[in-house]
Protein backbone atom coordinates (compact mmCIF):
# COMPACT_ATOMS: atom_id res chain seq x y z
CA UNK A 1 0.00 0.00 0.00
CA UNK A 2 0.94 3.22 -0.74
CA UNK A 3 1.28 6.27 1.53
CA UNK A 4 -0.61 8.69 0.61
CA UNK A 5 -1.33 12.31 2.68
CA UNK A 6 -4.88 13.56 2.75
CA UNK A 7 -3.31 16.20 0.46
CA UNK A 8 -2.29 14.42 -2.57
CA UNK A 9 -5.55 12.19 -2.32
CA UNK A 10 -7.51 15.90 -2.51
CA UNK A 11 -5.37 17.01 -5.28
CA UNK A 12 -6.27 13.85 -7.26
CA UNK A 13 -10.08 13.97 -6.76
CA UNK A 14 -9.60 17.84 -7.86
CA UNK A 15 -8.17 16.85 -11.03
CA UNK A 16 -10.38 14.23 -11.65
CA UNK A 17 -12.88 15.69 -11.56
CA UNK A 18 -11.18 18.96 -13.91
CA UNK A 19 -10.80 16.12 -16.16
CA UNK A 20 -14.44 14.98 -16.18
CA UNK A 21 -15.40 18.75 -16.75
CA UNK A 22 -13.03 18.99 -19.73
CA UNK A 23 -14.62 16.07 -21.39
CA UNK A 24 -18.52 17.50 -21.02
CA UNK A 25 -17.04 20.41 -21.98
CA UNK A 26 -15.80 19.11 -25.45
CA UNK A 27 -19.23 16.92 -25.73
CA UNK A 28 -21.01 20.14 -24.91
CA UNK A 29 -19.28 22.06 -27.41
CA UNK A 30 -20.05 19.42 -30.39
CA UNK A 31 -23.65 19.86 -29.87
CA UNK A 32 -23.30 23.65 -30.47
CA UNK A 33 -21.76 22.99 -33.84
CA UNK A 34 -24.54 21.97 -35.95
CA UNK A 35 -24.63 22.71 -39.63
CA UNK A 36 -26.21 25.46 -40.99
CA UNK A 37 -27.28 26.12 -44.00
CA UNK A 38 -29.63 29.24 -45.83
CA UNK A 39 -32.13 29.78 -48.12
CA UNK A 40 -32.73 33.81 -49.44
CA UNK A 41 -36.03 35.17 -50.98
CA UNK A 42 -36.85 38.75 -52.18
CA UNK A 43 -39.63 40.62 -52.39
CA UNK A 44 -39.84 43.37 -54.89
CA UNK A 45 -42.36 46.56 -54.66
CA UNK A 46 -43.23 49.14 -56.13
CA UNK A 47 -45.61 52.04 -54.99
CA UNK A 48 -48.02 53.30 -57.22
CA UNK A 49 -48.68 57.24 -58.05
CA UNK A 50 -51.88 59.38 -57.95
CA UNK A 51 -52.95 62.04 -58.80
CA UNK A 52 -56.50 63.87 -59.68
CA UNK A 53 -56.57 66.65 -62.45
CA UNK A 54 -59.24 68.99 -63.53
CA UNK A 55 -60.38 70.65 -66.57
CA UNK A 56 -62.65 73.48 -67.00
CA UNK A 57 -62.70 73.38 -70.74
CA UNK A 58 -63.21 69.77 -71.99
CA UNK A 59 -62.80 65.96 -71.22
CA UNK A 60 -59.35 65.55 -72.89
CA UNK A 61 -57.43 68.96 -72.85
CA UNK A 62 -57.30 71.72 -70.30
CA UNK A 63 -56.61 69.72 -67.17
CA UNK A 64 -54.27 70.83 -64.47
CA UNK A 65 -53.87 70.35 -60.85
CA UNK A 66 -55.93 72.68 -58.49
CA UNK A 67 -54.99 71.25 -55.40
CA UNK A 68 -55.29 74.22 -52.98
CA UNK A 69 -53.70 72.29 -50.29
CA UNK A 70 -50.65 71.90 -52.51
CA UNK A 71 -50.46 75.58 -53.37
CA UNK A 72 -52.18 75.40 -56.42
CA UNK A 73 -55.08 77.59 -57.65
CA UNK A 74 -59.04 76.19 -57.42
CA UNK A 75 -60.28 75.87 -60.99
CA UNK A 76 -62.79 78.89 -62.44
CA UNK A 77 -65.82 77.14 -63.37
CA UNK A 78 -67.84 79.11 -66.58
CA UNK A 79 -71.12 78.92 -65.87
CA UNK A 80 -73.54 79.65 -68.47
CA UNK A 81 -75.41 82.92 -68.61
CA UNK A 82 -76.80 84.97 -67.29
CA UNK A 83 -74.11 84.17 -64.39
CA UNK A 84 -73.41 87.68 -64.00
CA UNK A 85 -76.49 89.09 -64.35
CA UNK A 86 -78.75 86.69 -62.43
CA UNK A 87 -82.28 87.14 -61.50
CA UNK A 88 -84.61 85.64 -58.82
CA UNK A 89 -85.29 81.95 -60.99
CA UNK A 90 -82.25 81.58 -62.93
CA UNK A 91 -80.80 78.57 -63.39
CA UNK A 92 -76.78 78.27 -64.83
CA UNK A 93 -74.79 75.83 -65.27
CA UNK A 94 -70.90 74.75 -65.79
CA UNK A 95 -68.73 71.64 -66.30
CA UNK A 96 -66.02 70.67 -64.50
CA UNK A 97 -64.28 67.42 -65.84
CA UNK A 98 -61.83 65.49 -63.52
CA UNK A 99 -59.41 62.38 -64.08
CA UNK A 100 -56.61 60.45 -62.84
CA UNK A 101 -53.23 61.73 -64.91
CA UNK A 102 -51.03 59.84 -66.73
CA UNK A 103 -48.86 58.64 -64.38
CA UNK A 104 -51.70 57.40 -61.93
CA UNK A 105 -51.29 53.49 -61.36
CA UNK A 106 -54.57 53.03 -59.57
CA UNK A 107 -58.48 53.35 -59.71
CA UNK A 108 -59.72 55.87 -57.59
CA UNK A 109 -63.70 57.22 -55.93
CA UNK A 110 -64.34 60.75 -56.29
CA UNK A 111 -66.18 61.75 -53.25
CA UNK A 112 -67.70 65.77 -53.33
CA UNK A 113 -66.00 66.87 -50.17
CA UNK A 114 -66.66 70.44 -49.22
CA UNK A 115 -68.39 73.44 -50.02
CA UNK A 116 -68.50 76.31 -48.70
CA UNK A 117 -69.77 79.91 -50.01
CA UNK A 118 -69.01 83.98 -49.47
CA UNK A 119 -70.49 87.08 -50.26
CA UNK A 120 -73.54 88.81 -50.72
CA UNK A 121 -75.76 86.23 -52.13
CA UNK A 122 -73.93 83.54 -50.58
CA UNK A 123 -76.80 82.34 -48.71
CA UNK A 124 -79.14 83.46 -52.14
CA UNK A 125 -78.08 80.70 -54.62
CA UNK A 126 -78.81 76.87 -54.19
CA UNK A 127 -76.65 74.32 -56.37
CA UNK A 128 -76.45 70.95 -57.30
CA UNK A 129 -73.92 68.92 -58.92
CA UNK A 130 -74.45 65.92 -60.64
CA UNK A 131 -72.23 63.34 -62.89
CA UNK A 132 -73.10 63.04 -66.09
CA UNK A 133 -71.22 61.49 -69.20
CA UNK A 134 -67.56 62.78 -70.20
CA UNK A 135 -68.99 64.27 -73.99
CA UNK A 136 -72.46 64.94 -72.37
CA UNK A 137 -73.87 68.90 -72.39
CA UNK A 138 -73.86 70.26 -69.09
CA UNK A 139 -77.39 72.01 -69.39
CA UNK A 140 -81.20 71.35 -67.65
CA UNK A 141 -80.66 67.75 -68.70
CA UNK A 142 -77.77 67.12 -66.16
CA UNK A 143 -80.67 66.81 -63.80
CA UNK A 144 -80.89 63.10 -64.61
CA UNK A 145 -77.29 62.11 -63.63
CA UNK A 146 -76.16 60.99 -60.11
CA UNK A 147 -76.58 63.65 -57.54
CA UNK A 148 -72.92 63.90 -56.28
CA UNK A 149 -73.29 67.28 -54.09
CA UNK A 150 -76.36 69.77 -53.03
CA UNK A 151 -76.84 72.46 -51.14
CA UNK A 152 -79.47 74.39 -50.24
CA UNK A 153 -77.20 77.94 -50.96
CA UNK A 154 -73.81 78.24 -51.08
CA UNK A 155 -73.13 77.56 -47.53
CA UNK A 156 -74.40 74.62 -47.07
CA UNK A 157 -72.88 71.24 -48.22
CA UNK A 158 -74.65 68.04 -48.62
CA UNK A 159 -72.51 64.66 -49.67
CA UNK A 160 -74.02 62.70 -52.39
CA UNK A 161 -73.10 59.55 -54.40
CA UNK A 162 -69.08 58.61 -55.33
CA UNK A 163 -67.64 58.43 -58.71
CA UNK A 164 -65.55 56.12 -60.26
CA UNK A 165 -62.68 56.88 -62.14
CA UNK A 166 -60.22 54.45 -63.91
CA UNK A 167 -57.06 54.86 -64.54
CA UNK A 168 -55.45 54.61 -68.35
CA UNK A 169 -55.45 51.87 -69.87
CA UNK A 170 -52.09 51.85 -70.75
CA UNK A 171 -48.95 53.49 -68.68
CA UNK A 172 -48.34 56.93 -69.55
CA UNK A 173 -52.20 57.38 -70.58
CA UNK A 174 -54.67 59.31 -68.53
CA UNK A 175 -57.64 58.51 -67.16
CA UNK A 176 -61.20 58.84 -68.59
CA UNK A 177 -62.92 61.73 -67.29
CA UNK A 178 -65.60 62.07 -65.30
CA UNK A 179 -68.02 65.32 -65.80
CA UNK A 180 -69.51 67.02 -63.13
CA UNK A 181 -72.02 69.30 -63.70
CA UNK A 182 -73.02 72.31 -61.70
CA UNK A 183 -76.43 73.59 -61.57
CA UNK A 184 -76.95 76.89 -59.64
CA UNK A 185 -80.22 78.30 -58.95
CA UNK A 186 -81.07 81.87 -57.80
CA UNK A 187 -83.31 82.05 -54.99
CA UNK A 188 -86.53 84.21 -55.10
CA UNK A 189 -84.33 86.25 -52.30
CA UNK A 190 -81.34 86.93 -54.02
CA UNK A 191 -80.30 90.56 -53.88
CA UNK A 192 -79.40 92.95 -56.35
CA UNK A 193 -76.01 93.26 -57.36
CA UNK A 194 -74.59 91.52 -54.57
CA UNK A 195 -71.81 88.88 -55.61
CA UNK A 196 -71.28 85.48 -54.02
CA UNK A 197 -68.39 82.97 -54.49
CA UNK A 198 -69.27 79.13 -53.85
CA UNK A 199 -65.92 76.84 -53.30
CA UNK A 200 -66.00 73.23 -53.48
CA UNK A 201 -63.46 70.52 -53.29
CA UNK A 202 -63.58 66.77 -54.62
CA UNK A 203 -61.34 64.15 -52.66
CA UNK A 204 -60.33 61.23 -55.13
CA UNK A 205 -59.29 58.00 -53.34
CA UNK A 206 -56.94 55.47 -55.03
CA UNK A 207 -59.02 52.10 -54.67
CA UNK B 1 30.75 -62.03 -29.33
CA UNK B 2 33.11 -60.80 -31.49
CA UNK B 3 35.78 -63.35 -32.32
CA UNK B 4 39.04 -63.11 -29.80
CA UNK B 5 37.31 -61.39 -26.94
CA UNK B 6 36.63 -64.58 -25.06
CA UNK B 7 40.85 -65.15 -25.00
CA UNK B 8 41.17 -63.06 -21.71
CA UNK B 9 38.84 -63.40 -19.54
CA UNK B 10 40.14 -60.65 -16.63
CA UNK B 11 40.81 -58.29 -19.63
CA UNK B 12 37.03 -58.84 -20.07
CA UNK B 13 36.14 -58.04 -16.99
CA UNK B 14 38.60 -55.05 -16.62
CA UNK B 15 37.04 -53.44 -19.66
CA UNK B 16 33.45 -54.18 -18.44
CA UNK B 17 33.64 -51.35 -15.75
CA UNK B 18 34.37 -48.85 -18.66
CA UNK B 19 31.18 -49.83 -20.54
CA UNK B 20 28.93 -49.90 -17.41
CA UNK B 21 30.20 -46.05 -16.66
CA UNK B 22 29.44 -45.61 -20.72
CA UNK B 23 25.61 -47.14 -20.13
CA UNK B 24 24.82 -44.45 -17.03
CA UNK B 25 25.99 -41.11 -19.09
CA UNK B 26 23.95 -43.05 -22.48
CA UNK B 27 20.81 -43.43 -19.77
CA UNK B 28 21.88 -39.85 -18.11
CA UNK B 29 21.87 -38.74 -21.50
CA UNK B 30 18.68 -40.29 -22.63
CA UNK B 31 17.12 -38.63 -19.59
CA UNK B 32 18.52 -35.32 -20.74
CA UNK B 33 17.58 -36.16 -24.45
CA UNK B 34 14.18 -36.96 -23.15
CA UNK B 35 13.99 -33.61 -20.88
CA UNK B 36 14.85 -31.88 -23.61
CA UNK B 37 12.19 -33.33 -26.07
CA UNK B 38 9.97 -33.07 -23.52
CA UNK B 39 11.16 -28.87 -23.32
CA UNK B 40 10.73 -28.97 -26.97
CA UNK B 41 7.14 -30.51 -26.40
CA UNK B 42 6.27 -28.03 -24.29
CA UNK B 43 7.31 -25.17 -26.39
CA UNK B 44 5.09 -26.69 -29.06
CA UNK B 45 2.28 -26.43 -27.02
CA UNK B 46 2.79 -23.24 -25.49
CA UNK B 47 2.87 -21.93 -29.15
CA UNK B 48 -0.99 -22.77 -30.12
CA UNK B 49 -2.84 -22.32 -33.23
CA UNK B 50 -4.15 -18.75 -34.03
CA UNK B 51 -7.36 -17.27 -35.83
CA UNK B 52 -8.39 -13.61 -36.17
CA UNK B 53 -11.71 -12.60 -36.71
CA UNK B 54 -11.91 -8.89 -37.79
CA UNK B 55 -14.89 -6.13 -38.34
CA UNK B 56 -14.85 -3.26 -40.04
CA UNK B 57 -16.97 -0.17 -39.59
CA UNK B 58 -17.61 2.51 -41.81
CA UNK B 59 -18.08 6.14 -41.25
CA UNK B 60 -19.95 8.97 -43.93
CA UNK B 61 -20.57 12.51 -42.70
CA UNK B 62 -24.12 13.34 -43.30
CA UNK B 63 -25.06 16.53 -45.00
CA UNK B 64 -27.35 19.57 -44.85
CA UNK B 65 -28.68 21.13 -48.00
CA UNK B 66 -32.11 23.24 -47.55
CA UNK B 67 -33.70 23.91 -50.47
CA UNK B 68 -36.15 26.57 -51.88
CA UNK B 69 -39.25 27.38 -53.94
CA UNK B 70 -41.33 30.01 -55.46
CA UNK B 71 -44.25 27.46 -56.43
CA UNK B 72 -43.98 24.92 -54.00
CA UNK B 73 -42.78 22.45 -56.76
CA UNK B 74 -39.52 23.54 -58.15
CA UNK B 75 -36.64 24.05 -55.31
CA UNK B 76 -33.22 24.69 -55.81
CA UNK B 77 -30.64 25.82 -53.69
CA UNK B 78 -30.86 29.73 -52.84
CA UNK B 79 -27.63 29.96 -50.46
CA UNK B 80 -26.56 33.67 -51.03
CA UNK B 81 -28.40 36.73 -50.71
CA UNK B 82 -26.78 37.47 -54.10
CA UNK B 83 -28.48 34.16 -55.65
CA UNK B 84 -31.62 35.41 -53.77
CA UNK B 85 -34.79 34.22 -55.70
CA UNK B 86 -37.68 36.71 -56.24
CA UNK B 87 -40.92 35.73 -55.03
CA UNK B 88 -44.06 36.07 -57.18
CA UNK B 89 -46.36 38.12 -55.12
CA UNK B 90 -50.17 38.41 -55.87
CA UNK B 91 -51.48 40.32 -57.86
CA UNK B 92 -49.02 41.59 -59.49
CA UNK B 93 -50.92 45.10 -60.70
CA UNK B 94 -50.66 45.84 -56.87
CA UNK B 95 -47.28 44.39 -56.32
CA UNK B 96 -46.33 47.02 -59.31
CA UNK B 97 -47.97 49.62 -57.76
CA UNK B 98 -48.97 49.22 -54.11
CA UNK B 99 -51.73 51.73 -53.17
CA UNK B 100 -52.49 52.32 -49.56
CA UNK B 101 -54.84 49.99 -48.50
CA UNK B 102 -53.48 47.12 -50.57
CA UNK B 103 -52.10 43.89 -49.32
CA UNK B 104 -49.72 41.44 -51.92
CA UNK B 105 -49.29 37.91 -51.23
CA UNK B 106 -46.05 35.22 -52.09
CA UNK B 107 -45.41 31.73 -51.34
CA UNK B 108 -41.38 30.84 -50.41
CA UNK B 109 -41.60 27.12 -49.46
CA UNK B 110 -38.32 25.34 -48.19
CA UNK B 111 -36.92 21.80 -47.34
CA UNK B 112 -34.28 19.90 -47.04
CA UNK B 113 -32.23 18.41 -50.24
CA UNK B 114 -31.78 14.73 -50.89
CA UNK B 115 -29.47 13.82 -48.97
CA UNK B 116 -29.76 16.03 -45.96
CA UNK B 117 -29.77 15.40 -42.28
CA UNK B 118 -33.37 17.28 -40.76
CA UNK B 119 -33.06 20.82 -39.39
CA UNK B 120 -34.71 23.57 -38.10
CA UNK B 121 -35.12 26.91 -40.20
CA UNK B 122 -35.96 30.62 -38.70
CA UNK B 123 -37.10 33.75 -41.10
CA UNK B 124 -35.13 36.25 -41.10
CA UNK B 125 -34.85 39.78 -42.85
CA UNK B 126 -31.77 40.18 -43.96
CA UNK B 127 -31.96 43.45 -45.33
CA UNK B 128 -33.85 46.65 -44.55
CA UNK B 129 -33.50 49.76 -46.15
CA UNK B 130 -34.49 52.49 -43.82
CA UNK B 131 -35.47 55.77 -45.78
CA UNK B 132 -37.19 53.64 -48.73
CA UNK B 133 -40.67 51.94 -49.39
CA UNK B 134 -39.77 49.96 -46.25
CA UNK B 135 -40.82 52.54 -43.83
CA UNK B 136 -44.32 52.73 -44.93
CA UNK B 137 -44.89 48.29 -46.02
CA UNK B 138 -45.47 45.85 -43.14
CA UNK B 139 -45.61 42.35 -43.43
CA UNK B 140 -47.03 39.15 -41.79
CA UNK B 141 -46.22 35.77 -42.62
CA UNK B 142 -47.81 32.64 -41.84
CA UNK B 143 -46.90 28.59 -42.16
CA UNK B 144 -49.91 27.20 -44.64
CA UNK B 145 -50.55 23.53 -45.22
CA UNK B 146 -51.33 23.70 -48.95
CA UNK B 147 -48.23 25.59 -51.08
CA UNK B 148 -50.44 28.17 -52.14
CA UNK B 149 -50.72 31.89 -50.77
CA UNK B 150 -52.02 34.60 -53.66
CA UNK B 151 -55.13 35.51 -51.54
CA UNK B 152 -56.28 36.72 -48.16
CA UNK B 153 -58.46 33.10 -48.97
CA UNK B 154 -55.19 31.50 -48.67
CA UNK B 155 -52.88 33.33 -46.26
CA UNK B 156 -56.17 32.68 -43.43
CA UNK B 157 -56.31 28.96 -44.74
CA UNK B 158 -57.33 26.35 -41.91
CA UNK B 159 -54.05 25.11 -40.72
CA UNK B 160 -52.14 28.34 -41.53
CA UNK B 161 -49.52 29.24 -38.25
CA UNK B 162 -48.53 32.60 -37.66
CA UNK B 163 -44.54 33.13 -38.08
CA UNK B 164 -44.83 36.86 -37.71
CA UNK B 165 -47.78 38.95 -36.79
CA UNK B 166 -49.82 41.00 -38.84
CA UNK B 167 -48.68 44.50 -39.03
CA UNK B 168 -45.06 44.01 -38.24
CA UNK B 169 -41.85 46.24 -39.60
CA UNK B 170 -40.14 44.82 -42.50
CA UNK B 171 -37.27 44.54 -39.73
CA UNK B 172 -38.99 41.98 -38.14
CA UNK B 173 -37.49 38.39 -37.91
CA UNK B 174 -39.18 35.41 -36.42
CA UNK B 175 -38.81 34.10 -32.72
CA UNK B 176 -39.56 30.81 -33.41
CA UNK B 177 -38.37 28.25 -35.75
CA UNK B 178 -40.21 25.65 -38.20
CA UNK B 179 -38.86 21.86 -38.38
CA UNK B 180 -37.72 19.98 -41.35
CA UNK B 181 -36.81 16.74 -41.68
CA UNK B 182 -34.08 15.19 -43.37
CA UNK B 183 -34.13 14.08 -47.00
CA UNK B 184 -36.97 16.25 -47.86
CA UNK B 185 -39.63 14.46 -45.81
CA UNK B 186 -41.51 17.87 -45.07
CA UNK B 187 -42.10 21.47 -47.14
CA UNK B 188 -42.83 24.19 -44.73
CA UNK B 189 -44.54 26.60 -46.76
CA UNK B 190 -44.41 30.30 -45.66
CA UNK B 191 -47.37 32.50 -47.19
CA UNK B 192 -46.04 36.07 -47.21
CA UNK B 193 -48.05 39.03 -46.80
CA UNK B 194 -47.08 42.70 -47.52
CA UNK B 195 -49.25 45.70 -47.02
CA UNK B 196 -49.49 49.03 -47.42
CA UNK B 197 -51.43 50.32 -44.69
CA UNK B 198 -54.80 52.79 -45.33
CA UNK B 199 -53.10 55.35 -43.49
CA UNK B 200 -50.24 55.98 -45.47
CA UNK B 201 -49.63 58.93 -47.22
CA UNK B 202 -48.91 60.62 -50.04
CA UNK B 203 -45.34 60.61 -49.24
CA UNK B 204 -45.38 56.78 -50.11
CA UNK B 205 -45.61 57.67 -54.05
CA UNK B 206 -43.72 56.34 -56.22
CA UNK B 207 -41.27 54.92 -53.80
CA UNK B 208 -39.64 51.40 -54.98
CA UNK B 209 -38.09 48.65 -52.64
CA UNK B 210 -36.08 45.36 -52.78
CA UNK B 211 -36.56 43.61 -49.49
CA UNK B 212 -34.38 39.93 -49.17
CA UNK B 213 -35.33 37.31 -46.55
CA UNK B 214 -33.20 34.93 -45.24
CA UNK B 215 -34.63 31.41 -44.07
CA UNK B 216 -31.50 30.42 -41.85
CA UNK B 217 -31.24 26.88 -41.54
CA UNK B 218 -29.88 24.86 -39.01
CA UNK B 219 -28.85 20.89 -38.82
CA UNK B 220 -30.02 19.13 -35.93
Amino acid sequence: MDTVTPTTRNRRKVLAVLAGGLVLGVGAAITLAAWNDSEFATGTFTAGSFNLEGSTTSATAGFTNHNVTKGDTAAALSFSAPFSNLSPGDVVYAPFWVRLDSTTTNNATLVASTGTGTGTNATNISYSVYSIAPAATCDATATSGTLVASGTDLTTFTAGSSVALTKGATAGTAGTAAQLCFVATAKSSLTQGGAATGTWSFTATSS
Amino acid sequence: MRPGETTTVVMTRRRLRPRRRGLALKRIRAVLAGGLVFGVGATVTLASWNDGEYATGTFTAGRFDVVGSINGTAFASHATAGTAIAMTFAAAADAAALAPGKTVYALFSVKTATPSVAGTVKLTASTYAAGTLADYLTYGVKTVTAAQCASSTDYAAAGSTVVIADGSALSTSATASQTVTANGGNQVNYCFAITMPSTVGNGAQGLALTQTWQFAATSS
